[in-house]
């Protein structure tokens, strides 16, 4: 067990696109809950869309499926924990795309991807032993006193 | 998502879609939709009104790439193939070396901005904050 982070809310989805709107509205407002750093919300909002978005079309590829979305804050970090039941995906593995090398020679990148590293402190993955992908998206809230 | 145009002539005539809402996985294809149709029916110059949008994820990057792609009059990337169309945005955003000319953007909120720098795409589409200066830009 990677996260021992204690969620203080859950949401759980069946796999659908037309499901993020209710997704985002669940963070949004249960981290302001736990936080008045609307940056830090607006950021991990967004992270989290890119990674509910890949599981709903990469993962379970638009078919039905669980999708579990927990919130939390452990001491001057907020994290928001995806679980699903779809195909093994670890996105902290992926590429990094390499803009250095001439374009014939790169590999290409989602950014998707980029985006959930950009706009997260730290992104961990763990296939647990029942067959789930977890993935926890964390994001440094420093000097937040609420 | 809620989609209006308008018509305006400037130097040249130049089509405004208001795009009102979230644009994400759920909406970006019927942005697509709206866009072609007015390229279809003989739209140059494309002016994407943003400042009714409150979120826009990756997808809408998919939406807007496929919109530059259908004003230079080459296939976009078939979102039907997958998220594989993400990697032809991000290889064609690398390789930029100047903006659309016959795309622009008007006045994107501060998240959807950000969505914009942190994936480089304001170096493929410039944006402004004054509309009479983005009409002013489009010259052919």
């Amino acid at each position: 067990m990677i996260c021992p982070m204690k969620p203080v809310a859950t949401l759980t989805i069946e796999s659908n696109v037309h499901e993020l709107a209710r997704v985002r509205e669940f963070v949004a407002e249960t981290a302001f809950s736990l936080t008045d750093n609307i940056d830090a919300i607006d950021d991990l909002v967004l992270a989290l869309n890119e990674a509910v978005t890949n599981v709903i079309v990469h993962g379970y590829q638009e078919t039905p499926g669980p999708i579990r979305i927990e919130v939390g804050k452990d001491h001057h970090s907020l994290f928001v924990t995806l679980s699903d039941q779809s195909p093994a995906y670890d996105p902290t593995g992926a590429p990094v795309p390499d803009i250095t090398l001439p374009l014939d020679q790169r590999k290409p990148g989602g950014l998707g991807v980029h985006m959930m590293r950009h706009l997260t402190d730290t992104l961990l993955y763990e296939r647990t032993p029942d067959g789930e992908n977890r993935l926890t998206l964390i994001k440094y809230i420093p000097g937040d006193e609420k | 998502m809620n989609l209006t145009a308008e018509t305006v002539q400037s130097t040249v005539p130049v089509t405004i879609l208001h795009l009102a809402g979230d644009l994400d996985a759920a909406s970006y294809l019927d942005v697509i939709a709206i866009a072609k149709q007015h390229i279809q029916a003989g739209t140059k110059n494309l002016l994407l009104d943003l400042s009714e949008m409150r979120f826009m994820s990756s997808s809408g990057l998919v939406a807007l790439y496929s919109i530059v792609m259908l004003l230079r009059g080459t296939p976009p990337p078939n979102p039907d193939e997958g998220w594989n169309a993400l990697h032809a945005v991000s290889r064609e955003v690398e390789s930029a070396s100047g903006f659309e000319r016959h795309l622009k953007i008007l006045n994107p909120q501060p998240r959807v901005a950000k969505t914009l720098n942190i994936t480089g795409f304001d170096k493929l589409i410039q944006v402004f904050t004054d509309r009479d200066t983005a009409l002013a830009t489009f010259v052919d």
